[in-house]
Formats: C-alpha cells, sequence, structure tokens
C-alpha cells in the first residue's frame, strides 16, 4: 500500500478475497506492531469554528519513532491481511484509549475499522479496551471509516444499537468520497459526519462541491447529527465552510495535530502530516525543524496565502513603530505587550525578563486568568518550559504542554489541555526575556503563528534593546555632567581659595611688616633730630623693629613656598610642617618614613599639600592629643597616611550638597590628576586616617643606597 | 640739626604747640608716632589710642587740634572715627595716615572729613608738615598722594 496515494481498491481486497490465503505480512513488522506500546496516537483537535473551542481530539496513530524515527515509508509496510488487520485495528485503539489522559473534558475521537464493530468479538474487545483505559464509554466518539463496503445493512444497524447501548457515539469518516456514503449514514445514523479533507482542501474553489456539502449538512441535520470538516487548511476554505454553516472542523488552519505525548528522548518531534494508510488516518511524526518548514510549504499553496501575509504584515509593521516610539526600556514592555495581541491574537500571555545577575526570569506582565499567579512567581533562568526556550533561542511552538520534558508541574494539581507557544526576545548576543502565550486545548498554534511571533520578537527584542541602551547613554550624560558640575564646582572652589589664600597674605603684610616698617620710618626720623638719649632708645627699637619683620617676612615666604621641599626633600619639609603644627596647638607629633627615593618634583609638591591640607584639618577639626605621619616608597610612588586619635570623621554622604567637604574634595582631586588615589577612613579607636598614593619617583641613582630616612623619626622637638 | 619746616607760617615756636590726638592699632607705629611728635617742637600729645571709639571719645573729652587716625582699626577705622570726631566735635582736624594709598581708600576718608592723607611709606617730615598743615590752613593733602578731584 502506497502511503502517499492510497488505493482505492486496497478497500475491497479483504471482502473479495474471503476464504482465500492471506496475504503474509511482511515480517520485520509483524512483532513490533503487536507489541503494546509499539504504536502511539498523535491527537488532532476538532474545533468550534465560532469560538474555537475545542471539542475533541482525533487520535490518529502512529508508530513510536525508532532508534531511526518514523517516516511514511515505515508505515508503507502496514499489514494488509485480515487477521493481521483486526489486531492492528485494535492495537490502534488501546493506542488512542491511551492518548486520551490529557484531554481534560474534551471527546476522543477513536478511528476503528467498520469491520471490527460489525465482529461482535472485536465490539467486546474494544469496549474491553475503553474499561480498561477507565474511560467513560460517554466521552469515546467510534469513528468508522466509509471506505469499507458494507453488504450487509441490519448488521451495521445492529452493531450501532449496541454501540449506543453501551453509551458510545459514532462518527463517520471520509464522507463524500463513497458512493455508499449515504447508505452507511442511514444506516449508524452517526452522532458526526466528517466531511472528507479532499473536499474541505477545495471548497473555497468550487461551487458544485459546496452545493454537496450543503446537502450533505441538510441530511445530517435531518438525522441530528453534526457535520465536522476535515482538513481545513486556508482561512479561506474555513470561510466558504462557516459561509455553508458548518459549525466544527479540524486541520491546520485551526489548530496543529499534537505528537504522542511521550516519545522517550525525542521532545522535538512533531506531527509532520496526516495521512491514509490503508483506509486509517495516521500521523506520520517527525523532527520539528523539518516540520516546520514542511509545514510552511504545504500550509500555503497559493488562494489567500498573499492576503493573509499582508494582515501579518501589517500587524508586525504597526508593532514595529510602535515599538520605536517608545524609548523606556520599561515601558516599552507595555507596548510590546499590547502589540503581541496584535500579532498572535491570544487571551492568555505573559512577558518575563531575564535578570542575569540574579539568573531569574521575571514575570513582568501577565493577561488572563492565571494573571496574578503568573506574576506571582519568577524562575530560575534554567527551569521550566520558559527557560528552556530561553536557553533554546529560537520560537517554540508547544502543542502539548504537559507532554512537553521541560514542563514544570505540581503533582495532584488538575491540568487543562495547554497550548504553548514561546518567543525569546534576544537581541544579537543577549537574551532579554521571553514571550509566552497560552491556549487552551492541545495544537492551538499554527505554522503561522510560530512565524508571526518569530518575526515578532526578532523585532520587538532590538527595539528593547535599543531603549536600553538609549537609556544607558542617557544615563552616561547625565553622570557626565554631573562629574562636570563637580569639577566646576572644584574649580570654583579652588579659584576662592587662592583668593583667600592671597588676600590673607596681602592681611598679614599689612599688618605685621608694612605696620612694622611704618615705625622703623618714624624712629628713624627720630634718631635724625632726637636728643643723645633718644637717639640711643630708638637705635635699640628700630633694630628690634627690624627682626621682627624679618622673622614675620620669613614665616610668610615659609607658608608661600617651603624652601626644605626643594633643598632638603619631602620628609623634611613634612616634618617642619609638622613641627610648626606642633608648636601652634601642642600636639603630639610623629613621623615614619622610609622613603627608597625621592618622588619627582611635580608628584612631591602634590604630596606636599595633600599632606599640610590634611594637617590643617588635624589642626582645625580633629581636636586631637597627637598625630601621625608615615610616609613609604610602594609601587613606584609614595604612599602617605597621617593618621589622628581625634574625635573621628563622618564620612561624606554621597548626596549631600557637593560644596561641602570640599576641602576632602580637593585632596582626593590633586591626588587623581597626579595619577593616584585619595582616601579617608575612620580609625578603630577614633580619629581619623589619610591615606593617599602618588606615583612617580626621581630616576635611581646607579647603585644608590636604600632611603636617606631609613628609620622612624621622632618629630617633637 | 633741625630743618625749619616747610610752608609754615613763622614763627612756630612763638605760637601754642600744636595738641595732636594719635589714633594706630598697631603698637610699634603707635609708639614711634608718640616718641616722634613729642620730640617735634611744637607739638604735644594729647593722647594715644588704639581704635576709633576710643579716639572719638578722647577728642571729644581733650579737644585736640589734630586727630592723626590709622584708617584700618578696630570699631569702624579711621573711617568712623573722623566722621565721629567730626560730629561731636567739629573743630578737630583729622588727618588720615595709612599704608594704602589706592585711591578708593583715599577718597573713602576724604569723604569722612580728614583734611590731609599720608601714606605711611611717606618720609616722616612729610607727616608733620601735614599735621601742621592741617592744624593752620585746614583743607590741604600731605604730598606723597596724588588725590585728584579732592578739592571739596
Amino acid at each position: 500500500v502506497d502511503a502517499a496515494a492510497p488505493d482505492p481498491g486496497a478497500a475491497a481486497r479483504p471482502e473479495t478475497r474471503r476464504g482465500a490465503a492471506p496475504d503474509p505480512p511482511p515480517r520485520a513488522y509483524r512483532g513490533p506492531l503487536r507489541t503494546s506500546g509499539a504504536i502511539t496516537s498523535a491527537l488532532d483537535p476538532i474545533l468550534r469554528l465560532s469560538d474555537e473551542a475545542v471539542i475533541g481530539y482525533e487520535a490518529l496513530p502512529c508508530l513510536r519513532p525508532a532508534a531511526n524515527l518514523a517516516t511514511p515509508a515505515t508505515s508503507s509496510a502496514w499489514p494488509t491481511a485480515h487477521r493481521e488487520r483486526s489486531a492492528l485495528d485494535l492495537a490502534c485503539v488501546e493506542a488512542a484509549l491511551r492518548s486520551a489522559r490529557h484531554l481534560g473534558g474534551a471527546d476522543l475521537f477513536v478511528g476503528v475499522l467498520i469491520r471490527t464493530l460489525l465482529d461482535g468479538a472485536g465490539l467486546a474487545a474494544v469496549d474491553q479496551a475503553v474499561r480498561r483505559a477507565r474511560l467513560r464509554p460517554s466521552g469515546v466518539v467510534l469513528q468508522v471509516s466509509e471506505h469499507e463496503v458494507i453488504r450487509d445493512p441490519c448488521r451495521a444497524q445492529r452493531a450501532a444499537a449496541e454501540l449506543r447501548g453501551r453509551g458510545y457515539r459514532i462518527a463517520m469518516g471520509g464522507a463524500g468520497i463513497r458512493s455508499a456514503s449515504l447508505r452507511l449514514i442511514a444506516d449508524l445514523r452517526p452522532d458526526f459526519v466528517k466531511v472528507d479533507e479532499s473536499i474541505s482542501r477545495t471548497i473555497d474553489l468550487d461551487e458544485a462541491l459546496r452545493a454537496g456539502v450543503a446537502s450533505l449538512l441538510s441530511a445530517s441535520r435531518e438525522i441530528g447529527s453534526q457535520l465536522v470538516a476535515e482538513g481545513v487548511e486556508t482561512v479561506a476554505q474555513r470561510s466558504a465552510l462557516e459561509s455553508l454553516g458548518v459549525q466544527l472542523g479540524q486541520g491546520r488552519a485551526l489548530a496543529i495535530p499534537v505528537p504522542p505525548p511521550a516519545v522517550p528522548g525525542r521532545p522535538d518531534f512533531e506531527v509532520l502530516d496526516v495521512t491514509r494508510v490503508a483506509h486509517r488516518k495516521v500521523a506520520i511524526i517527525g523532527r520539528t525543524a523539518a516540520a516546520v518548514r514542511a509545514s510552511e510549504d504545504s500550509l500555503s499553496p497559493e488562494g489567500d496565502a498573499p492576503r493573509r501575509r499582508d494582515s501579518l504584515a501589517r500587524a508586525l509593521s504597526h508593532a514595529a513603530m510602535a515599538l520605536q516610539n517608545e524609548h523606556d526600556p520599561m515601558r516599552i514592555l507595555s507596548v510590546m505587550f499590547d502589540q503581541m495581541a496584535g500579532v498572535v491574537p491570544v487571551k492568555d500571555m505573559a512577558i518575563y525578563v531575564a535578570d542575569h545577575k540574579t539568573h531569574r526570569l521575571v514575570p513582568v506582565l501577565a493577561s488572563g486568568h492565571e494573571r496574578e499567579a503568573i506574576l506571582a512567581s519568577a524562575t530560575s533562568m534554567d527551569a521550566g518550559m520558559t527557560g528552556w526556550a530561553l536557553a533554546e533561542g529560537a520560537p517554540q511552538n508547544v502543542p502539548n504542554a504537559w507532554a512537553n520534558p521541560h514542563r514544570r508541574w505540581i503533582p495532584g494539581t488538575p491540568h487543562e489541555p495547554q497550548s504553548v507557544l514561546l518567543a525569546p526576545l534576544v537581541a544579537g548576543d543577549r537574551k532579554l526575556g521571553v514571550i509566552v502565550c497560552w491556549r487552551s486545548g492541545l495544537g492551538r498554534f499554527t505554522a503561522r503563528d510560530l512565524e508571526a511571533a518569530s518575526l515578532f520578537a526578532h523585532i520587538a527584542a532590538s527595539a528593547w534593546r535599543n531603549a536600553q541602551l538609549y537609556y544607558k547613554l542617557q544615563d552616561t550624560v547625565r553622570e557626565l555632567t554631573r562629574i562636570d558640575g563637580q569639577r566646576m564646582a572644584l574649580l570654583a572652589h579652588l579659584v576662592k581659595a587662592q583668593e583667600e589664600e592671597r588676600h590673607r597674605i596681602a592681611a598679614d603684610l599689612h599688618d605685621d611688616v608694612v605696620q612694622l616698617l611704618a615705625a622703623v620710618n618714624l624712629r628713624l626720623q627720630i634718631l635724625r633730630n632726637g636728643s643723645e638719649a633718644l637717639q640711643h632708645r630708638n637705635f635699640e627699637a628700630i633694630q628690634e623693629l627690624i627682626a621682627h619683620a624679618s622673622g614675620r617676612l620669613r614665616a610668610l615666604l615659609f607658608q608661600l613656598h617651603p624652601p626644605a621641599l626643594e633643598q632638603h626633600g619631602l620628609v623634611a619639609a613634612i616634618r617642619a610642617e609638622l613641627e610648626r603644627l606642633a608648636e601652634g596647638c601642642g600636639m603630639h607629633p610623629e613621623l615614619r618614613s622610609a622613603i627608597d627615593r625621592e618622588p619627582e618634583p611635580s608628584a612631591r609638591t602634590v604630596i606636599f599639600r595633600i599632606a599640610q591640607e590634611a594637617l590643617q584639618n588635624v589642626r582645625k577639626h580633629s581636636g586631637a592629643a597627637s598625630v601621625e605621619v608615615e610616609i613609604r616608597t610602594a609601587e613606584d610612588g609614595t604612599w602617605v597616611r597621617i593618621r589622628d586619635d581625634g574625635r573621628g570623621f563622618s564620612p561624606p554622604d554621597a548626596s549631600a550638597a557637593p560644596t561641602g567637604h570640599m576641602g576632602l574634595r580637593v585632596m582626593e582631586e590633586r591626588a587623581r590628576l597626579a595619577g593616584g588615589w585619595w582616601r579617608i577612613d575612620r580609625v578603630a579607636h577614633g580619629g581619623t586616617a589619610v591615606e593617599f598614593w602618588v606615583p612617580g619617583l626621581v630616576p635611581a641613582p646607579a647603585g644608590a643606597a636604600r632611603s636617606q630616612e631609613p628609620h622612624s623619626v621622632e618629630a617633637s622637638r | 640739626v633741625r630743618h625749619p619746616p616747610r610752608g609754615i607760617p613763622e614763627p612756630a615756636s612763638v605760637r601754642a604747640p600744636i595738641r595732636v590726638l594719635i589714633a594706630d592699632d598697631d603698637r610699634s607705629v603707635r609708639e614711634a608716632l608718640e616718641e616722634l611728635l613729642m620730640a617735634t617742637p611744637g607739638m604735644e600729645v594729647v593722647a594715644a589710642v588704639a581704635d576709633a571709639d576710643t579716639a572719638i571719645e578722647a577728642a571729644q573729652r581733650l579737644r585736640p587740634d589734630v586727630a592723626l587716625l590709622d584708617a584700618k582699626m578696630p570699631g569702624g577705622g579711621g573711617r568712623r572715627a573722623a566722621s565721629g570726631i567730626r560730629q561731636v566735635c567739629p573743630s578737630v582736624r583729622s588727618v588720615a595716615y595709612s599704608a594704602y594709598g589706592d585711591r578708593a581708600s583715599v577718597s573713602a576718608m576724604l569723604a569722612a572729613g580728614v583734611l590731609g592723607y599720608v601714606v605711611k611709606s611717606a618720609l616722616p617730615e612729610e607727616l608733620l608738615e601735614a599735621i601742621r598743615s592741617a592744624a593752620v590752613i585746614g583743607p590741604g593733602v600731605a604730598q606723597g598722594v596724588t588725590v585728584q578731584g579732592a578739592a571739596r
């Protein structure tokens, strides 16, 4: 039997050859097909066209993929001998019943050969299998194919009555392609009449077919049965059927067949095709990637494909514009959420954001009846189907959520059949998050939905990434502006401090030196004119005044630029400063120095100024009893620490006014500009420690001895 | 050797000594001024004070001929001293004695009512002459300072 083009004549063969020796079945498949579990079932959803509610699933037998997977070729060896076929038929029924585990309240349509039902033992075996599977007969619809030619109408009527008596309902598949169909409809009075896919396929193009379906529809109504259109593949076919009054349908335009729930270790399998082999609809399963291409090829023949692409293109370009207009990285998620609904219409949707710092997927937006539960639960980044889709980095169409090995499921909780569409948001090499869509029922997302979600996810992810980068850029600009403002404030402070220093020097000169010289000037006049006694006294007074003036001048000069720095080096200058400080306020000073090499002149000035400022702070603010300065050569630079035992300093609050602690900022900035670092800390037992390092040393003289100041030096007088 | 002061009506010796009030916050200057004026014939120091308030009070009490006022001293400086003295005792003539020679400082003092302004870098003779001028003729400006448009 050829799977691609089933031979209509094959149906008659067992009947015509009754009594003849049965054809030997191909040896290779005898064993495995009889083995329980060798056959599994895919599920093809049957939908109510008006609201797309799933009313049932047709179980499609398929061979469990062995090492080398199931292809049409493996099915081509389907046995044709009568006995073999009956046994196989029962095996298929059992497989169908096994697949009913995840159906919730939907009906299960189980294909069965009419011949099996006409045989009393066969009917009993089917009934037993249903009860073994713990299913209610009222949830099972036995679907017979009309390929079988029934010679004895009475037997068919009896079988139908028997089945109804046990609670089963009956469907008749493939209606409209055999002359015997009216006969069978009349005999069986099926609850469902299923129009063959070969009729659905051209229904939108053929008036005669539409008239035929209309008459079939009215015949069904007459006997109280419902018409189901099989193999609805396009939107045009669907609307043609709907306009005729057909209410139920199945096919890829509505939902895709769901592969068998358990294909151990092969989660990437899906139904490639539904075909007929030996009068039976069977599912051909295969790898997903191939299936996506195959379904896309088979999906868009001609007809309405351009129109459908048009509407998708419109939705996508609308989405792209909306996304472009939003620059806020959080608000753009709401835009994404709204626009996704226009691309793949669903009631239940959620957006998860990948937080790479905590390695979690955080739900930020959700809709639908499980909204609250979704928003309340962040998950690990590699957990569940969401994590799996993010790791894969490609959109996933999961036709049966409960059969997906990555699903998370709390045992004991009820689970409705559910299809999931997962669209990871990936921009370049950055995985930003996942959009998750749910539809109730199995196989509810089509290849077109997957394609649409995939395109949308690309657009949305890059828009999101752009928004993030834009935000980051703005942040950087703000930060730079802030730093610039700080620098300006610092500069203004430095200028002001310099001005104040000049002012102070001018005041010093006025108060001390100018006055002393004025007094000398006046006394010289007395020296010129006065009496001898007066002259003598004035001479001494003038000497005193001049000595005093020169002392003040020296002090002033030292303040301006300590000569010790150039002549005697950094340590000497700091020691002088320290002594001056100690003299002023009676503090106990200590200087430890381990300098191998003198800092280079510019670094030396910086170090001295920072130390001077720090010592001024100690004098002004610390109230310390002792101060200790430590100087060391370290890492091609000079390290200094100034510690006091005073009341300690409160670390500046970063948000505090930038003008506060300006002296500290000046020290820090001096060190930084020189390529070094600076910091201030509280010391454990009270007091403050200022610590800094400035790079740059004078070149080491050849064979230089170590330090000039190798030992701890007591600087107090 | 004594040099007769220039431009002063003769004979100075026959006139009563010029009574001078000294106000300067710098001790060394104040003492030097006191000794110089005491050693100068025809001059007499009635008081030497260190701030503006005391200067005004002393001027009112002692009625000196000339008040020699340091421009910068506690209590509002020479400026306040000069205007205060003019208020309480208009007959006292004030002369400023200051380290600053810039135009702003000079005009501020002149506006406060001093008749002479001598910078501290001037020769002591010029200071003495300014005191004498102030005592004898009234308005006058010491040499060593150029005051433009100072005529009032």
